[in-house]
């Protein structure tokens, strides 16, 4: 099977979305039930459950938009995503779509910096109205994260 | 430099490479307790584990059950012995040159060491029985290693004072599993992130969300204990238990903010574990452990000087083989409020180096620390600094009063 490129689409507008810092936009790409989690590759291969963000709900990611929005304290900043090509791993109830990606953070005081690699394990749901996230895991090459993670990737 | 009174810290303490020269010698390598990892992590006999302390590499090894901890530097040329993270091995062994040392850290096989054919080979004055691996003293404090450069050292608690070593036994009932780990590099000087954790004044203000959803008030019952020595302190605070998910719902957790409230705020659930109300315990260990109970989040956080400018700060979560299916819950949850994600400690990782931005070139200018007044004692009030003088009074201690 090849990714359909209604999902391909998904992902490719969710990450630019971010970029955007349009994060109406970003969270129309989940479902109401959606699960959410960042995570390194080290806890994942080691199966532990902590890493950096869980969110179980929509409600929860749009509390935390809500939150680095009026609440928390940072400085400005943005995203830029670079994707790869989307890939299926597995098949049926255990296929999901494999997106590795670079994301280079961008301020107005400092150089752009690599911030992060790694890779989107995603699975949607297809509705009358569109295709959504039903389940997306951010994996993450790296253990360190350069001074916060506030917007998500 | 010289540090004028308790009450002010000159920048230059947190850009001047003597500074931090001096600090890794005498203070880091001096009579002081640091994280090594969790217990465990080292069951299997023969297991080991690397770390770093300051950024000078450490490997610690379980030794037929003893815990054994070295420099994890080869006397020969200095290469690294151990280079994965965790492994299982009989022997150090180098891939430099080949030699070997038994886990006692006895140096025990040098390749080629009488030559080929009589050419080559050690002097005859070389004597393997006179090197061995530096080694570090260990001890084993409610299942988390701690090792420390000083052999003469007094033992974990005594150094600790009883009230901290409460603190920390506090959490850990029971030896801790680690859940997760996660790491934060911070554009700053180390002490600037200790001096951060030793600052109950401003944890209510910057993290606006702990305010903002009354999760940490000034006004909550609390305090801080701080040490005989001064540098390691607990800030803690009080609050009640919500029973069920339906007190604590978002009619309930309305913000301070009128147009602000979480939508799902099952992140914010506080089941009161260890029966005594403390939903929040900051607890600093000189000079670089800190261990918090944020709700339920528990965590060990490891700091690491990486230069002058820098330092990161490895969490470690943990919980407990028992714990119900509705605390590991919570657990898990709560890393939506702790870690470089954090909701409430996020801000932790940008304010110090806005601070560190403004100490370079800073013309002899100093911080003042006099919330509370002058001395470093404990007391109910979390308005105050006295916990950052402690920390700056037991740094004078180890380095000298006038430490340039
Ligand atoms: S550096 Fe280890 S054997 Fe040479
Ligand atoms: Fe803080």
């Amino acid at each position: 099977m090849s990714v359909p490129s209604t999902v391909a689409s998904l992902i490719q507008a969710n990450a630019a979305a971010l970029d955007a810092l349009d994060f109406d936009g970003w969270l129309a790409g989940f479902t109401e039930y959606a699960q959410y989690h960042i995570t390194t590759a080290e806890n994942q291969r080691q199966g532990l459950p902590l890493g950096l963000l869980h969110a179980l709900t929509k409600d929860q990611l749009r509390d935390r938009i809500a939150s680095i929005s009026t609440v928390n304290v940072y400085e400005p900043h943005r995203y830029r995503h670079v994707l790869s090509q989307t890939w299926i791993k597995g098949q049926g109830l255990e296929m999901q779509f494999i997106t590795p990606f670079a994301v280079y953070r961008i301020t107005e005081t400092k150089p752009t910096i690599l911030f992060a690699t790694g890779e989107y394990q995603d699975r949607v749901e297809y509705a009358h109205d569109g295709v959504r996230f039903m389940h997306r895991t951010v994996v993450l090459d790296n253990d360190i994260i350069d001074t916060l993670l506030a917007i998500p990737l | 430099m010289r540090i004028q009174s308790t009450a002010e810290i000159p920048y230059e303490a947190y850009v001047s490479q003597a500074i931090y020269d001096r600090e890794m010698e005498a203070l880091f390598q001096g009579p002081v307790w640091h994280f090594l990892g969790f217990e465990s992590a080292l069951l299997g006999d023969q297991n080991y584990l690397t770390t770093e302390i300051a950024g000078l590499p450490i490997v610690v090894v379980n030794d037929h059950g003893v815990i054994r901890a070295f420099v994890n530097r080869c006397v020969h040329r200095g290469s690294l012995l151990c280079i994965a993270k965790t492994g299982q091995i009989s022997e150090f062994s180098c891939v430099y040159h080949g030699w070997t040392y038994d886990l006692e850290g006895r140096l025990t096989g040098v390749a080629f060491e009488r030559g080929i054919q009589g050419q080559g080979g050690m002097p005859p004055d070389f004597n393997k029985s006179d090197h061995q691996l530096r080694s570090l003293k260990v001890e084993n404090y409610c299942g988390i290693l701690f090792g420390s450069f000083d052999h003469e050292i007094s033992d974990f608690e005594t150094y600790a004072g009883p009230d901290i070593a409460a603190g920390i036994r506090r959490v850990l009932p029971y030896p801790p599993i680690l859940l997760g780990r996660t790491s934060q590099l911070i554009h700053s000087n180390w002490k600037i992130y200790v001096e951060n954790n030793h600052d109950s004044y401003h944890a209510s203000i910057l993290h606006s969300f702990f305010t903002t959803f009354k999760l940490n008030r000034l006004t909550q019952s609390g305090g801080i204990v701080i040490n005989d020595a001064g540098g390691s302190h607990i800030s803690f605070s009080k609050r009640k238990q919500e029973v069920d998910d339906t007190t604590y719902n978002a009619e309930q957790l309305r913000s301070n903010k009128e147009d602000f409230g979480l939508k799902d705020p099952r992140a914010l659930r506080f089941i009161d574990e260890f029966n005594d109300q403390i939903s929040l315990q900051i607890l600093t260990l000189f000079p670089l452990t800190v261990f918090h109970q944020i709700s339920n989040s528990l965590c060990v956080r490891q700091v690491i000087p990486r230069g002058v400018d820098k330092v990161e700060v490895v969490w470690w979560y943990y919980g407990f083989e028992n714990d119900s299916a509705e605390i590991r819950d919570a657990r898990l949850m709560q890393i939506n409020l702790v870690g470089p994600a954090g909701y409430v400690s996020m801000e932790d990782g940008a304010v110090g180096e806005f601070v560190q931005r403004n100490s370079s070139y800073a013309e002899g200018a100093a911080g003042m620390i006099k919330m509370g007044g002058y001395d470093h004692v404990s007391s109910p009030s979390r308005v105050t600094e006295a916990a950052i003088r402690g920390f700056w009074k037991q740094y004078r201690d180890h380095l000298g009063e006038d430490i340039a």
